[in-house]
């Protein structure tokens, strides 16, 4: 197929309005689609890789130590009147505790989103210990963040690494709010609805190629994900990547990510994020 | 086999186990390595006794 660039001598890319209705970046006329804008890439989250709260490695982690602007409240809703049960664990690298269940280690973040999921010695991760707390709700949201300036050309999007090894894995799920406080929030429309409905779309790495090549998309990833972890060294124990399209909430100046996982009925259900970041134009 | 972590120790066959007070690292015959970490876990819970079969080096790394 031809690129075609120009109609009548005019490029399409300054096309503002065609019979007095805008050409907005990505519409399409007659199966013409105009190219999105680009801009320059931006970085809205810093890829948060670091997991040891406030002081940083050296410090004690664990239970609710998160970096500085995170939080993971158990007094913040989840969807309607039900509130977190639990909070999220900080770990400064190595295994969860229990057998089973959790990754080998963190994600090795020198790997971008065109890498892979190995994991690096002592690297920090953040998961929901889930020994003794079967069917809790357990929430973790982002600093504030601010898409005022973002363009609204399919390039925002948030990225991050899972790791869901065990035999009874809850699940996770993404949404996003204008609230500080509460995940269920329906101001943007992008708030959780109940344990298994509402929320962000995630796009994910749904098999052991570790290379992106086959995915799935729903709103929560459920079950468990990977066939391998806890001491394991084989692929089989790779992170996987999953990537959110935030497009939608380019131009909100106050947007809060939330991290949902509710566990299941036994220890071996621990749900690992790392590598979190939020990138885009402006 | 030598340790991928120490270079110089060997690589025995051992287990993962969840006892009443910790997570430890046991040989075959259930001798205690070393503590992993201890826990709060109670009693009647279905992770006591739990066990992983691994295999460990003295240097304290180990791998499944």
């Amino acid at each position: 197929m031809p690129d075609i660039g120009k109609i009548n001598s005019i490029a399409i890319g300054s096309i503002g309005k065609v019979n007095n209705q805008t050409f907005s970046d990505s519409f399409k006329i007659l199966g013409i689609t105009k190219a999105a804008t680009g801009g320059t890439p931006t970085t809205f989250l810093t890829k948060q890789s670091d997991w040891g709260g406030t002081g940083g490695k050296g410090t004690t982690y664990g239970l609710g130590f998160v970096p500085t602007g995170w939080q993971t409240n158990t007094t913040d809703t989840v969807y309607g009147s039900t509130t977190s049960d639990k909070q999220w664990t900080s770990d400064a690298g190595g295994t969860t505790t229990s057998g089973g269940t959790g990754p080998t280690d963190g994600h090795d973040s020198s790997q971008g989103i065109d890498g892979d999921g190995r994991e690096t010695v002592n690297s920090d991760y953040v998961y929901t210990e889930v020994s003794s707390q079967f069917n809790k709700r357990f929430l973790l949201r982002t600093p504030e963040l601010d898409f005022t300036n973002a363009l609204s050309n399919n390039t925002l999007k948030l990225y991050f690494w899972f790791h869901m090894y065990g035999s009874d894995i809850g699940n996770l799920g993404v949404a996003a709010t204008d609230s500080s406080t509460s995940a269920g929030d329906s101001t943007l429309g992008k708030h959780f609805t109940s344990d298994t409905a509402g929320g962000l779309t995630i796009t994910f790495w749904d098999d052991n190629s570790d290379d992106g090549s086959s995915t799935s998309s729903a709103v929560r990833i459920t079950g468990q994900q990977q066939t391998a972890g806890h001491g394991s060294t084989s692929v089989d124990a790779h992170w996987r990547l999953a990537a959110v399209d935030l497009n939608d909430l380019a131009g909100q100046s106050s947007v809060y990510l939330w991290f949902f996982s509710k566990s299941s009925s036994s220890f071996r259900g621990d749900v690992c994020i790392d590598d979190v970041e939020v990138v885009g134009e402006e | 086999m030598n340790c991928p972590s120490c270079i110089s120790g060997s690589l025995n066959n051992g287990k993962y186990l969840c006892t009443l007070e910790d997570y430890r690292v046991v040989d075959n015959s259930n001798n205690l390595i070393w503590v992993v970490e201890t826990h709060d876990i109670q009693s009647d819970e279905e992770e006591i006794n739990d066990s992983t079969n691994i295999k460990y080096c003295i240097c304290k790394y180990w791998e499944t």
